[in-house]
Order: structure tokens, then sequence, then C-alpha cells
């Protein structure tokens, strides 16, 4: 008798332990889509450094005007939070805009840095970008 | 032969098989999440991995409309189904740029190579004597040579542009002497308006032209300075467009109407000016195009 009730407890313990390894499969199935966010986020943070050098705003950002910038940031939607940084060729720091109600930085940052040529004298501008956390 | 189970009879065999078949269950489980996660994972792949691609072409498109604030010209071009519209704007003889390009040029192989933390390797060698050279939808040359005070709109290679309309507007500081003007005819292949502002004021004038032969319009003002415009034909090509100035600066803006683009071309046009980025596995190199 008792090696027929080992045996079905271990039979039991085997069929629990199925269980919990099939449970843990399907739980690990839900997959949070991260990568797709950070390229979004990447994208909305190349267009808006092309807007705002096509649109020469960058050149207004220099000059010390950062409201045209700022314009193209704010259009950007809530999650997203952005800053601005321009840099002369020597790398002093001209300017950093941020959009409005962004402060720490959040998941998710991505960066991008492009030249920019103006009057005459060549710039850094530096994009960050990153969702919000509210 | 009777088979006794943990259960003592034949009627084990149900736990048996059950037990099996729950093993068979999980294994199609792991082998269903398996898939899904190598299916998660490549799909990740795919839109990761173009990234780093993505921000080199972002580099390249910013570096031409550098090149382009820098070296100009002013330029658009709109295709419609039957015709193809390029507007330049630019001045003859061109700003003499070499300075601020070679200034430019280091700075893009060092300082944003530095903030990058990628390799960049420009060569403006080609626009350094303040020569501009485009390549416009791969059919057309566009140069203007600050040297020689000319510029010129020509086919690619030999035969001719096919233009069929050209407008042009000239716009000169200095008190006109005389004007000789195009000598028309009604049988031509080729429309062309020219309106030319100067001290004077302003004049027009229109009318058809055979794109094959040399067609020519001077302006001469009161210091011997001139201005030369050639519509036609020059070297080999037809349909062209050529413009001299001797000791003058002319600020001009032409419209040319051409043919729609055939599906292989791409409308853009590309400097002779060649860059080279470098970020890890990534590499991009070519012409600096827009």
């Amino acid at each position: 008798m008792a090696p027929r009730g080992f045996i079905i407890t271990f039979d039991a313990l085997l069929a629990v332990s199925l269980l919990f390894v099939a449970a843990l499969i399907m739980y690990t199935q839900t997959f949070q889509p991260v990568a797709p966010r950070g390229v979004y986020l990447k994208q909305v943070t190349l267009d808006v450094m092309t807007v705002m050098e096509k649109t020469g705003r960058i050149g207004i950002a220099i000059d010390g005007n950062s409201s045209a910038v700022r314009e193209i940031m704010e259009a950007t939607g809530e999650s997203v939070c952005m800053q601005l940084t321009l840099k002369s060729s020597n790398g002093t720091s001209i300017a950093t805009i941020s959009k409005t109600g962004c402060s720490d930085y959040g998941k998710e940052l991505q960066v991008a840095i492009q030249p920019v040529f103006y009057n005459g004298n060549s710039y850094i501008a530096k994009a960050e970008s990153w969702y919000n956390k509210q | 032969m009777k088979v006794y189970t943990a259960y003592g009879s034949y009627k084990g065999h149900r736990g048996f098989v059950i037990t099996l078949a729950s093993l068979g269950l999980i294994m199609l489980l792991v082998a269903f999440s398996s898939t899904l996660h190598n299916n998660y994972l490549s799909l990740e792949r795919a839109l990761l991995e173009p990234r780093p691609l993505l921000y080199a072409a972002f580099i390249f498109d910013s570096v031409a409309q550098d090149l382009n604030t820098i070296a100009g010209p002013q330029i658009n071009i709109t295709q419609t189904n039957s015709s193809t519209r390029i507007l330049i704007a630019d001045t003859v003889p061109n700003e003499n740029f070499s300075s601020q390009l070679a200034s430019y040029e280091s700075f893009i192989e060092t300082i944003l190579a530095n903030e990058t933390h990628s390799t960049i390797r420009a060569n403006f060698s080609n626009m350094s004597a303040g020569m501009l050279r485009l390549s416009i939808n791969g059919n057309y040359n566009y140069t203007n040579n600050q040297t020689g005070a000319e510029m010129l709109f020509i086919s690619d290679g030999t035969g001719g542009t096919n233009a069929t309309v050209y407008e042009i507007f000239v716009s000169i500081i200095k008190t006109r002497a005389s004007v000789q003007n195009f000598v028309f005819d009604p049988g031509g292949d080729l429309n062309i308006s020219i309106t030319y502002t100067d001290l004077n004021g302003t004049g027009t004038a229109s009318g058809k032209i055979l794109s094959n032969q040399a067609n020519n319009f001077v302006l001469t003002y009161d210091d011997g300075s001139r201005f030369t415009l050639l519509v036609g034909r020059t070297g080999s090509s037809n349909g062209a467009l050529r413009i001299n100035t001797q000791n003058l600066t002319a600020n001009i803006s032409f419209t040319v109407t051409l043919p729609a683009i055939n599906e292989t071309k791409k409308t853009g046009y590309e400097y002779d000016a060649v860059l080279e980025y470098v970020q890890g596995k990534v590499k991009k190199s070519g012409k600096i195009a827009k």
C-alpha cells in the first residue's frame, strides 16, 4: 500500500507542477511592446528636428527667441516630453528649451543630434525626448 | 501480458495516458510559446535594426540642408503626370562659399562626429573653388561657376533637356544701355519668356525659339558690363540655358518645364559632394542629396 500511496502523491504533485508550468508559460506571453514605443519616440524626435530646421525655427532660437521652437514641441502631444539644447561649434551652450510641463527624464529617452548652419556659423542642435511620467 | 500501474490494475492505464497527454499538451504549449516569442523578437528586430540607419539618413538630410544654406541654390521641383517643373533662384556670379564650406566640412568631421560618437568623413573638394554642381532628377545638370561667372542648365549626357517652356526673371542694379533681344521663330518648339528689371525699369520679351539652335539675349549696361543669356543649343545639349555675366551681379530665377521623369528616376537633386557616416556596424556613404 505504501509505495502505491507514494506514487499517487508523486503523480498528483507532477500534475500540479505541470499545471504551474502551463500557467507560467501563459503568464509570460503578455509582452510589453517596448520597441514600438521607442521607435515611435525616435521618429517623433527626428521629425520635430527636421521641421524645426527646415522652417528656420532653430535659427530663430539661436537668435534668442525660443517661442517658435516651443510651438513645435507643444504640438507633439501630452505623452511626449522634449528638450532642445543648442551649442556653438566651440561647445558653449547657447540655449536649452524645454517643453512646458516636462521636468525629470522618464522612460524611453531618445536623443537626436544634428548640425545647423546659420548666419555663417555652425551649431549643434540636440533634442532629447522621453515619455511623460504622468 | 498484464501491465500494473500505481493504481494496481488495467484502470491504471488511464492515469498513465492522462499523464502522457498532459506532458504532450505542455510540450505543445512550450512550442507555441517559443514560436510566439521568436516571432515577437523578429518583429522587434525588424523595427529596431533600421533605426541606426534611419538616423544616418537623418544626418545626411541635415547636412544637405546646411549645404543648401551655404551654397544654394533655392530650388523647387514639382512633378505632375505630364510634366516636371524646376524652379531655381541663384546669383551670377555665385558667392564664393569656399571658406564657409571648408569650415563646415571640418565642423562635421570633428565636432559633429564627437557629439554623435561616430566617424564622419566629408569631401566637398569638387565645390571648393566656388563651383556649385547639381544633378537634378538624375536627368539634368545645373552648375554655377563663381570663377567663370557662368550658370548652366543642361541635360545629363548627350541629347537635349526636352524643355518646353523657360520663364526667366533677371534683376540687375545697373543702368541699362541696350538690349539685344531673342530672334523669335513662330515655328519654334520652345516657349520662352524673360522679364528683366534694372534701374531703367522692367522689360519683358516672350515668344518661341528652336531648341536646337543657340538663341541669345544680351543686356548691356552703361559701364560696359554685360548680361548674356543663351537658350537652346550649347555644347552637345539642346534646350539648355546658359547665363554669363561680365562685371555685374545678376539675381536670376528661372522655371523650366520638362517632360515627366520616368518611373526609374527619383525627384530630387544631389550635390557633387560626398559624405560617409560610420557608427558601429552602420555605415552610409554617398553623395549628399535632397
